[in-house]
């Protein structure tokens, strides 16, 4: 009797193993099984239909009760503004043709484009307009959606395609504000049934299943008109899932952990580009030992950064030195390039002469959802013994990293990753001393002082240089230690082309084609 | 009886009034912001303030709870955050695709579990029965999330018979749509059938053994027949709480495997409203859990009186 059950026992785990080894083998095993499956999928029809997918689901459809990137990312094929931006960031015509700005930097006159309709078969007029930024300011008598817009002085639409806008004072980042969605006036359902300009119309939002566009076939430029006809996004939060959903050609390009991209290089184009996000090390500058400078710069000498990307990243991650991502061009400040080069014995100096000879022990808060923050922060925490400092991993929910960390300030460190702008102050703004969610509680005068001129300065060159030297303030200051910008890992079949990235997250469907 | 009927629907709208005081309690503790949440660290505060109004967030607690229970008693479950869309809409798309993988399963789970215990019942002890107790052990021990990937890989990626994810509602491609749902219920199928398997096997050996089986084999009733109309019937009492549990279970929503497959089921639902902090299709996700859970256990306390005409309800 016992006999048979230490032999049932044997061979039940000899099961599992197999099971397990079923598992992790197919990976490399299915990929000459899997390239024919995924060709057949869409090649054969008329209509052309590329899957993707999105990792969270849409805040909401409504560009004016959305915030979340993701949203941003997909909607910008069926919303337009009167301005749009290219693969460098730079400014180009949207549904404004043109415009003019006037010599005191005040007033804006946009002549729009005569040929825009909605997706509604409404065309689109300067009412239109004014309707769409008299909500965003809240001015006539709407309430505003947007707190960009306070700048403003009045709205004007004199004929049918002229929009003027006076400013208050001169801001040179404003015309990038102006890449907003334009709205049909009077229409009520963007939450449901989104209305805008865009290459492609929305179909159907099935809530945590998918969004489905199609090519809008009146779309007024032909140089940006869609090349497929449908597009289906599916929400996916596992990422186990968005490999084989890919291996299996359920979907023809998916963004993906940088992890998988060795499993899949051999079936699939993989493509890669920093997405213009600073994971960042955040260490509360309001609360010891951590307020003290000479901390802050031996945690930034004693973090290996190259050891991060690689491990957690596999090397698919750009390395940062502040608050800012190369890919922001003209902007960017290439000299600090070589500033917190890991240095333990130097590390260990400015802790000796910050009275920290003995260490310390901290706690680093991460947030729950966001694998690669954690896996950082263990190597944060290998990397701070080797000085002698002693971290305590902590991980939150979301919601409550969102309350406690990025809105009360309720920590000590935090690991997360801030989402890029195109326009330098958005993204430099956040450690304004008065900026509302400075959580680095990071405060110095000479940063606000740039940060405000900037805004207003009508010299490109003077604006640029102010951003450059906030960048090297923070770097100076040890703000934080800001360690990668994770690139944008993105897989595609073979014969789908085409994908472009840019310096924000817009999955810019016009672009996508199959060969032959 | 009528009073039977009374003290179970009265003792049941007051645990459901405790349960959803509880969770609106518990939710008003919890960290969160549900604004800040859906609309994350890119938010502009203009926007921010615009939801929470739209919500009512700035009235007082205790005044969104009665407002909302004045809802409820009109029939208005009130107006998902995530969403923007009438929760009870959103409970009654996801319940739609909840019922079509718990009755996949279970008819699954019965066409399994049933004759396999059975035949093992009578064959456990001989060595080909082996590899079945076996697959059966493995089905209560390999987590259904482990079994839905190696699911996966074998047949949507190395065959590519199966989709690996996404649901197509019924009406639109019957095929397609059986399709999607094969493997998550297979998934679930696995681990229930084998709580069955078990469960089956040891009531009919039970069974077997008592006086009234004795007393038929000495009449000379031939075995198969003792089977099928004494020992079978008298063997469902145990399976049917099993299986009452199992519905419950399924319809109260397959968090994980919902997840793995991307099908937009309730267990999807449920996920996704904790982490944003819906409290208004939270709640109604309770309540909708809170009346599957009676209703399946009155369904199988009135069949347990249908197979055995000795047992009463009270």
């Amino acid at each position: 009797m016992m006999q048979k059950r230490i032999l049932s026992l044997a061979l039940a785990l000899t099961l599992l193993v197999a099971a397990f080894a079923g598992c992790t083998g197919s990976g490399t095993g299915s990929q000459s099984s899997t390239a024919s499956t995924s060709q057949t999928s869409t090649d054969s029809g008329k209509e052309t239909l590329v899957r993707m997918n999105i990792g969270s689901e849409p805040d909401s459809l409504d560009p004016w009760q959305s915030a979340a990137s993701d949203t941003e990312a997909i909607m910008h094929n069926v919303f337009e503004g009167l301005v749009l931006y290219d693969e460098t960031g730079a400014i180009i015509p949207g549904i404004a043709e043109s415009w003019d700005i006037s010599q005191d930097g005040l007033t804006y006159t946009f002549h729009l484009r005569e040929d825009v309709t909605f997706h509604n078969d409404q065309p689109l007029t300067s009412a239109d307009v004014l309707y769409t930024y008299n909500n965003l300011a809240g001015m006539g008598g709407e309430k505003a959606v947007s707190s960009k817009f306070e700048n403003v002085e009045s709205f004007e639409a004199p004929d049918e395609y002229t929009f003027v806008v006076k400013l208050k004072e001169p801001s040179a980042g404003f015309l990038s504000l102006n890449i907003i969605a334009i709205l049909p006036e009077g229409y009520e359902d963007q939450a449901t049934a989104p209305v805008g300009t865009g290459p492609f119309k929305f179909v159907e939002y099935t809530p945590s299943q998918r969004v489905v566009l199609e090519k809008n076939e009146n779309y007024y430029n032909k140089d940006r008109m869609a090349q497929v006809d449908r597009v289906e996004f599916y929400i996916m939060t596992d990422s186990a899932a968005v490999v084989s959903a890919l291996q299996s050609g359920t979907l023809d390009i998916a963004s993906i952990d940088a992890d998988d991209a060795s499993v899949l290089e051999s079936q699939f184009d993989i493509y890669n580009s920093p997405q213009n996000m600073v994971q960042i090390f955040a260490m509360n500058n309001s609360v010891a030992p951590f307020d003290d400078v000479r901390v802050r710069q031996a945690v930034n000498y004693a973090i290996d950064k190259d050891q991060i990307i690689n491990t957690v990243f596999g090397g698919y991650a750009t390395k940062l030195y502040t608050n800012f991502s190369p890919v922001m061009g003209v902007y960017y400040n290439d000299q600090l390039e070589d500033s917190y080069d890991t240095d333990l014995e130097k590390a260990k100096e400015l802790l000796k002469e910050a009275g920290y000879e003995n260490g310390f022990e901290f706690t680093i808060t991460a947030p729950a959802n966001y694998q690669a923050h954690i896996d950082t922060a263990q190597i944060i925490k290998q990397q701070l013994e080797q000085i002698g400092v002693t971290a305590t991993i902590e991980t939150i929910e979301w919601a409550a990293w969102l309350e406690d960390v990025y809105s009360n300030a309720q920590y000590q460190t935090t690991i997360v990753g801030l989402t890029g702008k195109l326009d330098p102050d958005a993204v430099l703004g956040r450690f304004k001393t008065d900026y509302p969610k400075n959580f680095f509680k990071f405060s110095d005068d000479e940063y606000d002082q740039l940060i405000t001129s900037a805004l207003t300065e009508q010299d490109e060159q003077t604006r640029i240089d102010d951003y450059k030297r906030c960048q090297e303030i923070l770097t100076q200051q040890a703000a934080a230690a800001f360690i990668s910008d994770p690139n944008l890992v993105v897989a595609s079949r073979k014969d789908l082309k085409g994908y472009t990235f840019y310096p924000v997250t817009f999955h810019d469907m016009t672009k996508l084609y199959y060969e032959g | 009886m009528a009073k039977y009927y009374i003290r179970k629907v009265a003792g049941f709208l007051v645990t459901l009034f405790l349960v959803s005081l509880l969770t609106f309690a518990v939710f008003q503790i919890l960290p969160g912001n549900p604004a800040l949440v859906i609309l994350g660290v890119d938010a502009d505060p203009a926007q921010i303030q615009q939801l929470e109004d739209e919500m009512g967030l700035d009235k007082p607690i205790p005044l969104r709870f009665l407002e909302w229970v004045g809802g409820l008693l009109r029939g208005d479950l009130g107006t998902s955050y995530r969403y923007h869309q009438p929760v009870s809409q959103l409970i009654g798309n996801a319940f739609g695709v909840t019922v079509q993988l718990a009755v996949f399963a279970l008819i699954l789970t019965a066409l399994v579990g049933i004759p396999v215990g059975i035949w093992l019942s009578h064959h456990s002890k001989k060595p080909y029965a082996l590899p079945v107790s076996m697959l059966s052990q493995l089905g209560l021990s390999v987590p259904a999330f482990c079994f839905s990937v190696l699911l996966i890989n074998i047949f949507s990626v190395q065959l590519g018979w199966l989709p690996s994810m996404g649901y197509t509602p019924f009406s639109q491609d019957p095929v397609a749509c059986l399709k999607s749902l094969t493997l998550p219920s297979v998934a679930i199928a696995f681990g229930s059938a084998a709580v069955l398997i078990r469960y089956v096997k040891v009531s009919v050996i039970q069974q077997e053994h008592q006086d009234y089986v004795k007393t038929a084999q000495s009449k000379g009733v031939p075995a198969r027949k003792i089977l099928r109309s004494h020992v079978l019937r008298n063997s469902l009492i145990p399976v049917l709480t099993i299986f009452g549990m199992t519905i419950t279970d399924v319809l109260g929503g397959s968090i994980i495997i919902e997840n793995v497959f991307s099908l937009p089921g309730i267990g999807k639902l449920v996920s996704t409203s904790i982490n944003s902090r819906d409290l208004p299709l939270i709640q109604g996700l309770v309540l909708y859990l809170a009346i599957i859970v009676v209703v399946c256990n009155f369904l199988v306390d009135v069949l347990y009186s249908v197979i055995d005409p000795r047992i009463r309800l009270k």
